[in-house]
C-alpha cells in the first residue's frame, strides 16, 4: 500500500479501524524516506528508533481506547531548527553539529502529546537565512519535480519530503516566506499562521518579530489537521497569543458563495504571465462558485520587502553577533555576507523600520475590512533552474511572501497545476488576523476547483 | 515607489562600508567585498524607502506591542 497517497484524515480513520498499525505505517515511511533521501537529501537526520518508539506508543494508546487527536500515529518531520530532546539542532550549520537539545520545542511537544510520530529532521538554509549554499556540512535538498531546479527555502527539506511522496506533513518556519516559497516550487500546501498563533519556543530564532512556525502539507485538509494540533497558547513564547483556537477542519467544505476575495494588484507587480494567468484562473473558479472577486489597493512589494530585509538582518545579527565576530569563517558565505550587512544599519533605521511596519500593517487591516481573503501569488514564477547564475533570493527582487510576515496575517500557498515545463504553479491566499478557518475554507475550495488533487506526484530518479 | 527604482542603486563609498564593518568588529573575506558593496547600496536604498514611509505619518505609532495588537479587520 502507498500510505502517502492517503490523507491524514484517512490514515487516522484506518488506524482507528485497525486496518494497519502505526508501526506498520512508520516502517513503510522509514523505508521510503531512506530510499528517497539518497536522491532528494530532504533529511539531515532520520530517527528510526524514536519513530518506532513513538509509533508503538500510539498503537498502545489506540489499543487502550485512548484517542490523542487527529495526528495520533501519523508520521511527520521537523525542519532542523526545532529542538528535539537528545538530538542535535544543527540549523544546517557547522555551528550546530554538536548542539544537542535538552528538551523538545513547543510544537514538537504538542505533536508528541497528540500521539504523532517524529520521523526525522529536515534540511534548511543555514539558520534559515539564505541559500542554497553548497559550502555547508549537509547536502542541498533537491526538487522532486525536476532535480535541476531550485526547491525554494528555507524549509526546503520539509517541502521536498512531502513532494517526494514520503510524508503528508512536515514542520517549517517562515520569516520572509520560508514555508510558502518552497511549497510553491515543490507543489505542497504551506501555511504560515497568524503571528502568535503557534508557539516558537525551542525553535532557533532568525528574527524575533517576523518568525512564524507552521505546517507544510500534501493537502489543505492535512494542513488544517496539523494546525489544529499546533495552535494554542504557550506562556514561554512571549508573542504567543492566548485567544481561543477555532475549529479548522469541520468548515473546510463550506461553500465559498458570498465570500469576498480581494486581488491586491500591487503585490503582483513581479508576477510572470503564467503566474498572473494562474491567479486570474483561480479568481474565475471562485467566481463560478459564487464568490465576489474584486481588485484592492495595497502598499508595494518594495515597501514590504524593505521592512523584512531590515528586521531580518538586524534581528538576525543580534542572534549571531558573537559568532559573527569570533568565528565568521565557520558560517557559509551566503549567511555571513548577509548578516554582516547589519553593520550598515543605525538605531534610527531600526526604529523607522518598526514604525513603517506598523503603518503597512494598518493599511492591510483597512483592506481586510473589505474582503474575507486576498488572492495573490507566492512566487513570481515556477522554480528556476539551478543553472540560473543569480540566486532567486537576491534581495534586489522583492519577495511576494514578505508582506505576510510584515502584517502577521495568516497566508497559505496552494498548488493549482503545472506549468508548461511540468513544474508546480501555485497561488497565495491571505486571511484576516486569527481567521485561519476561513482562509483554509477558501484554500480548500481552490485546491478542489483547480484540479490539483488529480495530479500525480513526480517520479524522480538520479 | 516602483520596483524599477531598485535598478537605480546609489553609489556608495567603499571606505564607508569598511569603516562600518570595522566598528562592528567584523572581518570579512576579501572576495565577499564586491558583492557586499552592491548589497549595501541596495540596503541604503531600502532604508530610504522606509524612512520616507515612516516620515509620512506625524502621528504616534505603537511600535512596542505585537504586530497583531489593536488591529481591527472584521
Amino acid at each position: 500500500m502507498n500510505f502517502a497517497a492517503l490523507s491524514i484524515a484517512e490514515l487516522g480513520a484506518r488506524l482507528r479501524r485497525r486496518e494497519f498499525s502505526s508501526v506498520e505505517l512508520t516502517r513503510w515511511t522509514l523505508e521510503k524516506a531512506g530510499e528517497a533521501n539518497g536522491i532528494l537529501h530532504a533529511f539531515i537526520r532520520i530517527l528510526p528508533e524514536k519513530a518506532l518508539s513513538d509509533a508503538e506508543k500510539a498503537d498502545q494508546a489506540f489499543a487502550a481506547g485512548i484517542d490523542l487527536g487527529p495526528m495520533q500515529g501519523i508520521p511527520y518531520a521537523a525542519k532542523d531548527l526545532f529542538d528535539v530532546g537528545g538530538v542535535a539542532t544543527t540549523c544546517h550549520s557547522k555551528f550546530g553539529l554538536n548542539a544537542i537539545a535538552d528538551s523538545d520545542a513547543g510544537v514538537i511537544e504538542r505533536l508528541q502529546d497528540g500521539g504523532a510520530v517524529l520521523l526525522g529532521k529536515t534540511s534548511t538554509f543555514e539558520f534559515a537565512l539564505y541559500g542554497p549554499d553548497p559550502e555547508l556540512p549537509f547536502p542541498i535538498a533537491r526538487n522532486p519535480w525536476n532535480l535541476q531546479h531550485y526547491t525554494g527555502g528555507s524549509s526546503s527539506g520539509s517541502a521536498v519530503t512531502i513532494a517526494g511522496g514520503v510524508l503528508r506533513m512536515a514542520l517549517g518556519t517562515d520569516t520572509g516566506g520560508s514555508i510558502r516559497t518552497p511549497s510553491s516550487w515543490c507543489g505542497t500546501v504551506g501555511l504560515k499562521p497568524t503571528f502568535g498563533r503557534v508557539t516558537r519556543r525551542g525553535c532557533f530564532p532568525l528574527s524575533g518579530s517576523l518568525d512564524h512556525c507552521g505546517p507544510l502539507a500534501r493537502s489543505v485538509s492535512d494542513a488544517a489537521i496539523a494546525l489544529q494540533v499546533l495552535a494554542g497558547h504557550d506562556p514561554a513564547d512571549p508573542d504567543c497569543h492566548d485567544s481561543p483556537v477555532a475549529d479548522y477542519v469541520s468548515g473546510l467544505n463550506r461553500p465559498v458563495a458570498g465570500l469576498r476575495v480581494g486581488i491586491p494588484r500591487p503585490l503582483l507587480e513581479t508576477a510572470s504571465a503564467q503566474t498572473l494567468a494562474g491567479v486570474e484562473r483561480t479568481a474565475m473558479l471562485l467566481r463560478s462558485e459564487g464568490a465576489e472577486v474584486f481588485d484592492v489597493e495595497t502598499p508595494t512589494l518594495l515597501q514590504f520587502g524593505s521592512v523584512v530585509r531590515a528586521l531580518l538582518i538586524i534581528e538576525g545579527f543580534h542572534v549571531h553577533e558573537r559568532r559573527m565576530r569570533d568565528h565568521i569563517e565557520d558560517f557559509g558565505p551566503l549567511s555571513a555576507r548577509r548578516l554582516a550587512l547589519a553593520a550598515g544599519y543605525t538605531a534610527a533605521d531600526y526604529l523607522a523600520t518598526l514604525k513603517a511596519r506598523r503603518l503597512l500593517a494598518e493599511d492591510i487591516s483597512k483592506v481586510m475590512r473589505t474582503c474575507d481573503v486576498m488572492l495573490c501569488a507566492t512566487t513570481p514564477a515556477t522554480a528556476p533552474a539551478l543553472t540560473q547564475t543569480a540566486t532567486p533570493f537576491d534581495p534586489s527582487t522583492p519577495s511576494m511572501t514578505n508582506p505576510g510576515n510584515v502584517m502577521g496575517n495568516p497566508a497559505i500557498t496552494v498548488p493549482i497545476g503545472l506549468d508548461t515545463n511540468g513544474l508546480p504553479l501555485a497561488v497565495q491566499l491571505v486571511g484576516r488576523l486569527f481567521d485561519e478557518a476561513k482562509l483554509l475554507q477558501v484554500a480548500h475550495a481552490v485546491e478542489r476547483l483547480s484540479g490539483w488533487t488529480q495530479i500525480e506526484l513526480p517520479q524522480f530518479a538520479a | 515607489m516602483s520596483i524599477s527604482k531598485l535598478t537605480d542603486i546609489p553609489a556608495v563609498n567603499a571606505s564607508e562600508l569598511d569603516a562600518l564593518l570595522e566598528r562592528a568588529g567584523l572581518h570579512i573575506r576579501p572576495e565577499w567585498r564586491p558583492q557586499m558593496l552592491t548589497e549595501y547600496a541596495q540596503l541604503r536604498m531600502n532604508m530610504n524607502v522606509i524612512h520616507e514611509l515612516a516620515n509620512s505619518s506625524p502621528d504616534p505609532v505603537n511600535i512596542r506591542q505585537s504586530i497583531t495588537f489593536g488591529r481591527i479587520e472584521a
